[in-house]
């Protein structure tokens, strides 16, 4: 038991979910999901769904955090589910692929960015720079702050508020005009859409890891996690609402960064520049938590015996040194390929497949241990869990089938992770 | 451990080579199509954005004629070159009669 205090109240709760949640996705997708599906409406609907989504997920997962408040996260409830195997697949696929890849899309994205800014550069070489720089200054065991990530946490929520504001106010509703066409309505393109949607609301899971610090869990946790995703869907509704009113779905397609477009249009240079340096400000902090936690969620697995003894190293300055090197290699591989959208579609694809395994663990854990303390129980209990996996499956089977490769590639890492897990596990055992 | 090192690593580059390849050769998955959707689409949003742009230069330039038409007219009723009532009436249809 890690013996943590339960401090936090709902409306701490709140403002951590939020901050957990928002980061590169709201910024670097609504290009990338107005290039899919070609529709005001149906950009909107698709944010919808992915609320609905992470709500629904968020509350499920509450549940067995609230059960098992152990730090690691889905490792853990897919271990005590269904054995040191499913444990090790979670927790590595969560480290290699959810937490390296969005790693690597921050970098790319920042890369971007700070093109935007300076007029030109390679994002490739600038990416493979940001990564060095978040390693180096990791290694030097130089904290960034609590009061940093505070601050770009008020940032974040401001800028896309004034943004929403400012476009809903401004804008003339150019982007919601068009009704929905059926030519536009393509599975494809609800598939490619909805990786992104997932990529923004990512995060949802480690909303779900505060249980062990939330005072009176049983009420306030539902509450936190339902009220914190709902404020996030809204926030994000609105900034695409102010997106659309400001341009059309054909403009936003394509954009790196639709905020500072669509400032641009209705307030001029000096604002669109001010976007532009928020943003990347918004980018750093959320990269600098991928590179905080990943090599402390290395440390845990290797602390559950599901990882080499090596990860457990802290130096002298509080640093996990093989898990940061470690991931920095990882991240650093994934981020030269300058290949953003690539990276995105992959990393949902195995984050929703492992996801869905992690969530279907609510029922085995219900049935094979009923006698665990349940601080939390789902309003709903089977019923929003069903409903949960339900839309997990059909959303997995749509992008399996429009996207096959990428489904290989998930089949083979999730593959090997479980060969590899039944190899530690016979480690362990002998 | 190592072999789970070289399982692990081995998968993992193993899958993201297998996804990356299918995925740019437009197996099953998003196709040249869409990339050319994708540059057709950009295209667009660059003359959008571009033709916004050259619209709002036309209109500031508008303004700034109008601005100093309205100055030039103020200053030549001050000076007397012209009748008090020609600034409102300047530019109305108001029919004339000869």
């Amino acid at each position: 038991m890690s013996g943590m205090k339960r401090v936090l109240r709902v409306h701490d709760g709140l403002a951590i979910t939020v901050g957990i949640v928002i980061g590169a996705g709201i910024l670097r997708t609504p290009g990338l999901i107005a290039e899919y599906l070609g529709n005001g409406w149906l950009i909107l609907g698709v944010w919808v769904v992915g609320g609905i989504v992470a709500a629904l997920s968020t509350l499920v997962l509450a549940e067995m955090a609230a059960a098992l408040p152990q730090a690691g996260g889905k490792y853990v409830y897919a271990r005590e589910a269904y054995g040191p195997v499913a444990g090790f697949v979670a927790g590595w696929s969560e480290l290699l692929v959810s937490r390296a890849f969005s790693g690597a899309i921050k970098a790319v994205a920042i890369a971007e960015y700070l093109i935007i800014l300076i007029g030109s550069g390679s994002v490739r070489l600038l990416a493979v720079g940001v990564v060095v720089g978040y390693v180096i200054i990791h290694l030097g065991g130089l904290k960034v702050g609590t009061t940093f990530q505070n601050i770009t946490t008020a940032i974040k929520v401001l800028v896309l508020v004034a943004i929403a504001a400012a476009g809903i106010a401004a804008g003339d509703g150019s982007g919601l005009i068009d009704p929905i066409t059926v030519e536009r309505a393509s599975l494809l393109g609800f598939a490619l859409a909805y990786q992104s949607v997932a990529f923004a609301y990512y995060g949802w899971e480690d909303a779900a890891k505060m249980a062990e610090e939330i005072r009176d869990p049983g009420r306030s946790l539902p509450r936190i996690l339902i009220g914190g995703a709902l404020a996030v869907a809204v926030l994000y509704l609105m900034v695409n609402t102010a997106y659309l009113a400001a341009l059309t779905p054909d403009e936003m397609a394509g954009s790196e960064l639709v905020a500072r477009d669509a400032v641009q249009g209705v307030f001029g240079n000096t604002a669109a520049t001010f976007v532009v340096i928020a943003s990347l400000l918004i980018l750093i902090s959320s990269g600098n938590v991928n590179f905080l936690g990943m090599p402390r969620v290395a440390f845990g697995l290797a602390r559950s015996g599901l990882a080499p003894k090596v990860f457990q190293y802290v130096s002298p300055r509080g640093t996990p040194v093989a898990g940061l090197l470690l991931i920095g290699i990882v991240i650093l591989a994934l981020a030269s390929t300058g290949a953003l959208e690539f990276l995105i579609q992959f990393m949902m694809l195995v984050a929703i497949s492992v996801d869905l395994v992690v969530l279907s663990a609510f029922f085995r854990l219900r049935r094979t241990r009923p006698e665990l303390e349940r601080p939390l129980r789902v309003p709903g209990g089977v019923w929003t869990a069903g409903v949960t996996i339900a839309l997990y499956v059909v959303i997995l089977g749509i992008i399996v089938g429009t996207q096959p490769w990428l489904a290989v590639g998930a089949a083979v890492i999730l593959g090997g992770l479980a060969v590899a897990g039944v190899v530690t596990a016979r480690y362990a055992d002998a | 451990m190592s072999v789970v090192g070289i399982l692990v690593g081995t998968s993992l580059a193993l899958g993201c080579w297998l996804a990356w390849v299918g995925a740019r050769k437009g197996w099953g998955g998003p196709s040249l199509q869409n990339r050319l959707d994708h540059l057709e689409a950009e295209v667009k949003r660059l003359g959008g954005l571009d033709a916004r742009h050259e619209l709002d230069d036309e209109v500031r330039r508008l303004d700034e004629k109008v601005e100093f038409l309205e100055a030039l007219l103020t200053d030549r009723t001050k000076a007397g070159a012209l009748p008090a009532g020609d600034k409102e009436d300047s530019g109305g249809d108001k029919p004339r009669s000869d």
